[in-house]
């Protein structure tokens, strides 16, 4: 409390830092509860993702004393940083079972009204994964009767990362442990009532993150969208055979669209009909040209969303991008023949397509694009419908899916071909 | 890990990675991978990414060109998962 004002000064000078470094977003699972109508003691407990996580919520709740539990090694580590620790009214922890001192100072603050932040982890993890909770805090809420409100931190910090966070419904550990006998099981099941509620907050974090559609990451892609989407419009003009097919193209989530391949303005057709979409294209190395020569083509072409890979040979890292891309909830487009066809006659289908998907467990799009004879027809595009993911992880059921795919696909050519005679 | 538990994982891998199943006694560590067991650059890379899987290390790095018999694999993993 002796640094009240300090601690103030820290808030208002630190403030355009927190806004354009830590760039934190605040999601709640309860929209009704926030985090201004945080009222009297409160233990805020979190999962530990980097040392950030310190500013981020003492930034986070900006009006209210929050008192961070750390440990005494770093406290005690520099002079400056102990009177940065101070300043924000830090509580020492000794790592030592049988010192319960700072139970105590926090039972205290708590039953004054401050809200006390506790990583119950003891060690950051740099992984987004959670690690074993320490049950202490648990005692502590049973004690002093206080809620607990579960905070999940995605621990990105740094422009252009975003700092996620999702701050929790409050929970009543009293009333929720109160079957169990001994209080060696309440805090067991307190525990892993608080464990549970994070790992669930950070599930949803991601959903929030996955649907989010402002991104700066992805400002040349949505700015090529929106370009290409025009040109498309003025030049391309795609027209879709049936109806029913509009569906595919709002179709949400995670899927890969298996496309023929007989022109080099296909993947730019493809991101185009998508447009609703932030879609990634596999292309081939030799697209991205001689990298000390063709730097601003290998640069544009990487932040509208494509994907290099090396044809014919182990590229393993293509793969991994690609799995990011889908595990993103992403489209991706794959051209499994591998090349341009100029024959216009699908053949030298490869697995690619159908091993990513049963890596991610998404689901394939077959589409089907008929180019008119003239310059000035219109493109034709067909869908079947979607394929799931190979049943199992077998290189038989991945090859029965791409069997699959190429059955689809030959089926549309021929109905083009049909429709076109 | 022991050496016969990596062994079997890998034959295991092995054998998902074939469409027809084939004699696996009569493999041994001084069969040649390619193109005896695996007949193209797919199986290849299915085979490299369930090793991936299965053991937890990165194979991204990997120089293929020196991995030619299963003994040499099973030595890669081995050295990898330290």
């Amino acid at each position: 409390m002796k640094h009240t004002w300090l601690r103030w000064l820290m808030k208002i000078t630190g403030w355009p830092f927190d806004l354009f470094y830590l760039r934190r977003k605040v999601y709640y699972e309860d929209r009704a509860r926030q985090k201004k109508h945080l009222k009297g003691g409160v233990l805020l407990i979190s999962n530990h993702r980097s040392w950030w996580d310190f500013a981020s919520y003492f930034f986070l709740f900006f009006f209210h004393r929050v008192r961070p539990v750390v440990s005494y090694e770093i406290y005690h580590k520099s002079k400056g940083l102990t009177f940065i620790l101070d300043t924000m009214g830090a509580i020492p922890l000794k790592k030592d079972p049988y010192d319960f001192t700072w139970m105590k100072q926090v039972e205290v603050e708590l039953r004054k009204g401050h809200k006390v932040l506790i990583f119950p982890e003891a060690h950051f993890i740099a992984k987004d994964e959670l690690a074993t909770f320490y049950p202490s805090y648990v005692q502590i809420a049973l004690d002093t009767k206080v809620p607990v409100i579960p905070l999940y931190t995605n621990g990105c910090y740094g422009f252009p990362k975003r700092n996620r966070v999702m701050i929790g419904a409050p929970l009543d550990l009293a009333t929720m442990t109160e079957q169990e006998s001994t209080p060696h099981d309440k805090r067991n099941a307190g525990n892993q009532v608080v464990r549970e509620k994070i790992n669930a907050l950070r599930e949803q974090t991601h959903r929030r993150e996955k649907s989010s559609w402002l991104s700066f990451r992805d400002f040349p892609l949505d700015f090529a969208r929106v370009v290409l989407w025009f040109h498309a419009w003025l030049l391309f003009r795609t027209k879709l055979d049936r109806h029913a097919d509009r569906q595919y193209l709002k179709k949400e989530g995670d899927y890969i669209i298996v496309s023929n391949h007989t022109h080099f303005r296909d993947p730019l057709l493809l991101i185009c009909l998508f447009w609703r979409r932030r879609i990634s294209v596999l292309t081939a190395d030799v697209v991205f040209g001689v990298p000390k020569e063709k730097k601003i083509r290998a640069w544009a072409l990487r932040h509208i969303g494509c994907i290099k890979i090396k044809r014919g040979t182990m590229d393993l890292k293509a793969i991994h991008e690609c799995s990011t891309v889908l595990e993103k909830g992403r489209p991706l487009v794959v051209f499994p023949e591998g090349h341009i066809q100029r024959n216009e006659t699908l053949s030298g289908f490869r697995d690619g397509a159908a091993l990513i998907a049963a890596r991610t467990h998404s689901s394939i799009l077959p589409v089907y694009l008929a180019y008119p004879k003239h310059w000035w027809g219109r493109v034709h595009v067909t869908f079947a419908p979607l394929i799931p993911a190979p049943e199992s992880n077998t290189m038989k059921a991945i090859q029965g899916t791409t069997q699959e795919v190429r059955r689809c696909l030959n089926e549309l050519e021929a109905q083009a071909k049909e429709k076109e005679a | 890990m022991k050496r016969d538990e990596v062994y079997q994982a890998l034959i295991e891998i092995l054998k998902n990675s074939l469409e027809n199943p084939i004699d696996f006694e009569k493999v041994n560590e001084t069969t040649k991978i390619y193109p005896d067991l695996l007949p193209n650059s797919i199986t290849m890379m299915y085979v490299a990414l369930a090793i991936e899987d299965r053991f937890g290390i990165s194979l991204m790095d990997a120089d293929f060109s020196k991995i030619n018999t299963v003994g040499d694999m099973l030595n890669y993993i081995l050295e990898r998962a330290k």
